[in-house]
């Protein structure tokens, strides 16, 4: 089962798809599922300067899947949702919580090295995408990354600029960043994405493998990638599912079952705000 | 004496949608999209060119170096009714040729996907190879077919 995690969505704000862009979405997915991907994720990227709708929880989720493609046709498809937040300031993300049963995965996009550092320690996030085609301004260090893989974060790397890029200089940019983040990982909890929004840059797991072979990843440690994608879903999806992802009380739910998520999430809802205005209310008389 | 060793590369071109009739009829049913991936080649597409295409590729992203290896690179058979092909190489290098193969986009002018199959020591296991994946790439698209026109399929 090989997962690709990372399909673009063509738009970075709530605005409507056009008919064209809603195609050549599904042209992405089937292509992609033509090429061996069974789980397939799509991946809204905003800025954290876009306001999310907060008090409207129906319209935090714009990927609407049941909308766009007809799962039942394709055997053993599966189609999930995943939200990416660039990240200047890690401060201003403190509400990053609340988006967290909407969507199935969660990832940020540090910018900084402070960003980089506060986001691994205080947010409850499944992936980190480090901007890889543009030039860094930090030196990746092992003792910050060997922090976020102790608590089972992954690092993702996309493949989609290094095929799409027409000028040199952003493919010998991919490859030194590339090469000094699997020194820094000891090629451990990493995973391989496309990140495109064309479906002429997709490639086959084992094709891109076999360029990544000569950047110095070895050959045993190629199935690790693939059971990596799979652990981040997997823990993404139990964060919506059971309690603090250690706890399952119902036999029957199926992980990968994503169809009846909007029904669970009002019950779900109404708990948890319940629970803020509590402790908030206990907050405010401490401090007065 | 030891005797010189190759390897053989199979290989096969898939289509993308890009634009056009393609573009819209891709995404109606799994077989329709299945068959315009695996679309026969236009009569343009000949060993000479494709061999031609490759060796610019590694001389990119390789320079004159990696290029040296890619000397002797021979395309031993191309079929474009399955748009399949095998490519030779010596031992020693055949990775600077693997490597390359997905970063290739475009042949003669066409969007393409250069998806690399199989690599073996004679070209006998990459033949085989090849007919076994048609016969189940055929079993594919018949389960397909039958499971969209709603009837129980038992295998």
């Amino acid at each position: 089962m090989t997962c690709d995690l990372n399909l673009l969505w063509p738009k970075s704000n709530y605005d409507a798809l056009t008919p064209s862009e809603i195609t050549n979405i599904k042209n992405l997915i089937i292509t992609s599922y033509n090429l061996g991907y069974y789980n397939v994720v799509i991946n809204f990227e905003v800025s954290e300067s876009l306001k999310l709708p907060i008090n409207e929880p129906s319209k935090l989720n714009p990927i609407k899947i049941k909308e766009i493609i007809d799962i039942s046709k394709f055997p053993d498809l599966k189609v999930f949702t995943r939200l990416t937040v660039i990240v200047n300031d890690s401060s201003k993300l403190i509400n990053l919580n609340k988006y967290q049963n909407y969507f199935d995965l969660i990832a940020i996009k540090p910018q900084t090295e402070k960003s980089l550092q506060n986001s691994i320690i205080n947010l409850n996030i499944d992936l980190i995408s480090i901007p890889l085609d543009t030039k860094l301004n930090f030196y990746i260090k092992h003792k910050i990354v060997g922090k976020a893989l102790e608590k089972g974060i992954k690092f993702e790397i996309c493949y989609g600029p290094l095929i799409s890029s027409t000028s040199t200089l952003t493919r010998k940019l991919m490859i030194s960043n590339i090469v000094q983040l699997i020194r820094a990982t000891r090629s451990n909890g990493l995973i391989i994405s496309s990140g495109s929004k064309n479906p002429i840059n997709l490639r086959s797991f084992h094709n891109i493998m076999n360029f990544f072979q000569t950047l110095g990843i070895k050959l045993n440690h190629i199935n690790k990638f693939d059971d990596n994608a799979e652990k981040a879903l997997i823990n993404g999806r139990l964060r919506i599912n059971s309690y603090k992802q250690t706890v399952m009380i119902d036999d029957n739910v199926n992980l990968y079952d994503n169809s009846k998520d909007e029904e669970n999430n009002v019950m779900a809802n109404n708990y948890k705000k319940r629970l803020n205005d509590e402790d908030i209310g206990q907050r405010k008389k401490l401090h007065s | 004496m030891v005797r010189l060793k190759q390897r053989y590369i199979l290989f096969e071109v898939l289509y993308p949608p890009t634009d056009g009739e393609d573009f819209q009829t891709y995404s109606e049913s799994p077989t329709k999209a299945l068959l315009s991936l695996h679309q026969e080649s236009p009569p343009q597409f000949t060993p000479k060119t494709i061999t031609n295409t490759i060796k610019s590729s590694i001389q990119e992203l390789y320079g004159d170096y990696g290029s040296s290896f890619a000397v002797q690179l021979n395309m031993k058979y191309f079929n474009n009714k399955t748009s399949t092909g095998i490519l030779r190489c010596t031992k020693t290098n055949f990775h600077f040729v693997t490597a390359t193969l997905p970063l290739i986009t475009t042949i003669e002018g066409r969007k393409v996907i250069v998806n690399c199959i199989h690599v073996s020591g004679t070209i006998k296991k990459c033949e085989d190879y090849a007919i076994k994946r048609n016969l189940q790439f055929m079993r594919r698209v018949r389960f397909l077919e039958k499971s969209e026109n709603g009837t129980i399929i038992t295998i």
